[in-house]
């Protein structure tokens, strides 16, 4: 029994060895603070006492505090609009461009690549260049679309309640889409050509094509593909941030720039924190869910 | 059966208006960033006289080298701490079935799934305790574990592929695992390697939000943050801006090319999405 166990241990030893460092760098890192931010949002946490060693447990009071403030619902309400709008267009059209990509065509290769530009691009730059663009005295697309007499004079795209959130949605999209197109495209690619054309023996025109046969044949891209647009729109501090600031007057604020301006603008650390709870329970819900694919795809043994 | 012209022509044009949006910020982009101030409010799309002025200035007026080198140092430090232990924890979960073995890689993946706000906040608190605020180690340390979890999973997955003789041989004549690892099995797992590093340089290259809260002296900024501090609360210099853009942008350019190839296959397990 005993040199069972020294032998089991000899063999595994170094095995945990080489995986410690990385597994003790991410329980310092993450896990720890993770749980100190989800007991700060039980705490009274402010810049003036965020230094002492403990704080306050103030029970459900900053979740109170949290839901009783207006503007949250506003954040949370733009947070739906921010997350359907950018997840069936990023769906629709990085299934569309892909299987327009996936046709045979000529320059096929410099066609790819362009495609892939804005996810390239880094997001800094992607959402500063779109608010160049939509500048509200030498912006282009102000100068194009009166020239072409669709506007009659210059929208303040960013600075207008009615157009703030969606002019980021549309910048959110651009960026977004081509990643979901290359997962798309590699899946597409995967179907092999018989599939098709013994679909088109039985008489199945275009449309048939597509709801039955490749929809369903892409139904775990399709999931995969949905999960991870969900947490990166749910993550996306960028955009907002550098066109809006979540303005004007909380036009364009989701919960994100939300909580991050009770954070470091009204220090109310607490508040913060429980906002951002919210948003881990959200997200954990639905990454479960990815993590579940990847688990059932076989990736794990 | 051959398909009708005007079903070529439609593809075709559709192709080509998909690439034209997908292209367009970017041609924007480098077309202000060569146009003298003048010509910035014009309609027009080529730029009538062409001017480097912009790099000029944003370079040495807006300090732009000194955040081109703040960013350099921040990214190259996190590429190799985060590549170091990605490689070491890849290889032992590619070649050891360890009990609580999948448990960890569950962990691993969930980890970078969390929304970051919920960390900026006790980092802010932590930091702050062990005077990590204000200094480019900080951002070192917050971005390697941004990145470490996806650049595990890459090396976990190519070290997969790597056939377990070849260890075998290199420990029979007398390797250490650490030296199998280090003179066998690196070599032969070099785009993996590849990928993997320029994943992790690319995230701490781009990042923003983590830096936008930590740092606030001036001589430290990083690209994203001083491309940032240009814009002006009245009015903005859109030409030095852009200029700055595509300084910012070149790198990871060029190390897309690099690793194109690699690029697509180590997407599913990873999930960047950035």
């Amino acid at each position: 029994m005993r040199t069972r166990l020294k032998a089991a241990w000899k063999a595994y030893a170094a095995g945990y060895a080489l995986v410690l460092p990385a597994l003790l760098v991410i329980f310092a890192v993450v896990l720890y603070p993770m749980v100190q931010g989800i007991r700060m949002s039980f705490q009274n946490v402010t810049l003036l006492n965020m230094s002492r060693p403990d704080h306050a447990f103030v029970g459900l009071q900053n979740y109170i505090s949290v839901f009783r403030n207006p503007d949250f619902w506003v954040a949370v309400r733009n947070t739906g609009v921010w997350t359907i709008a950018n997840l069936v267009a990023q769906i629709v059209l990085g299934l569309a461009f892909a299987l327009l990509l996936n046709q045979r065509l000529r320059l096929q290769g410099l066609f790819r690549s362009i495609s892939l530009i804005p996810w390239i691009v880094p997001s800094v730059v992607a959402v500063l260049t779109w608010r160049w663009m939509y500048d509200a005295n030498n912006g282009v697309i102000n100068i194009w679309l009166s020239r072409l007499g669709i506007i009659d004079r210059f929208i303040h795209w960013l600075g207008n309640m009615k157009t703030a959130l969606w002019a980021v949605i549309i910048e959110s999209i651009w960026k977004g889409t081509p990643f979901v197109l290359i997962m798309f495209l590699s899946a597409l690619q995967g179907i092999p050509a018989q599939v098709y054309e013994a679909a088109a023996i039985d008489g199945c025109n275009n449309l048939q094509m597509l709801t039955r046969i490749i929809i369903p044949m892409l139904r775990r891209t399709i999931a995969i593909a949905t999960t991870l647009t969900l947490v990166y729109t749910l993550n996306n501090f960028n955009a907002v941030w550098l066109m809006t600031q979540g303005g004007p007057l909380h036009a364009s604020e989701i919960m994100l720039t939300y909580a991050y301006k009770v954070a470091f603008r009204d220090f109310n650390l607490g508040n913060a924190a429980a906002i951002s709870v919210l948003m881990f329970l959200l997200l954990a819900i639905i990454s479960s869910f990815y993590i579940g694919m990847v688990e059932r795809e076989g990736d794990l043994s | 059966m051959k398909p009708r012209w005007s079903t070529v022509v439609s593809k075709y044009v559709a192709t080509a208006v998909m690439c034209a949006i997908a292209a367009f910020p970017f041609l924007w982009m480098f077309l202000t960033s060569v146009k003298p101030a003048y010509e910035l409010n014009k309609p027009n799309f080529w730029p009538q006289h062409w001017t480097f002025q912009a790099y000029a200035d944003v370079w040495t007026t807006g300090r732009f080298f000194q955040y081109f080198l703040n960013s350099v140092i921040v990214a190259v430090l996190t590429t190799a701490i985060a590549l170091a232990l990605a490689v070491l924890a890849g290889y032992g979960f590619s070649r050891y079935r360890l009990p609580g073995g999948k448990a960890m890689l569950i962990l691993i993946l969930f980890s970078q799934m969390f929304p970051a706000i919920l960390l900026a906040i006790p980092y802010f608190v932590l930091m702050k305790k062990f005077m990590l605020l204000d200094k480019l180690a900080g951002l070192v340390l917050v971005n390697t574990t941004f990145a470490l979890p996806l650049s595990t999973w890459t090396m976990r997955n190519y070290f997969l592929t790597v056939p377990l003789d070849l260890d075998e041989a290199a420990m029979v004549d007398g390797c250490t695992r650490l030296g199998a690892l280090w003179r066998v099995i690196l070599p032969v797992a070099k785009p993996g390697v590849m990928a993997a590093a320029i994943f992790c340089f690319i995230q701490a290259w781009n990042e923003f939000m983590f830096a936008n809260t930590f740092i606030s002296q001036e001589k430290l900024r990083t690209l994203p943050l001083g491309l940032q501090s240009l814009i002006g609360q009245y009015s903005t210099d859109w030409g030095m801006l852009m200029a700055g853009s595509v300084i910012t942008t070149l790198p990871i350019v060029l190390f897309f090319l690099i690793v194109q190839k690699n690029l697509v296959s180590g997407l599913a397990a990873g999930s960047v999405k950035e």
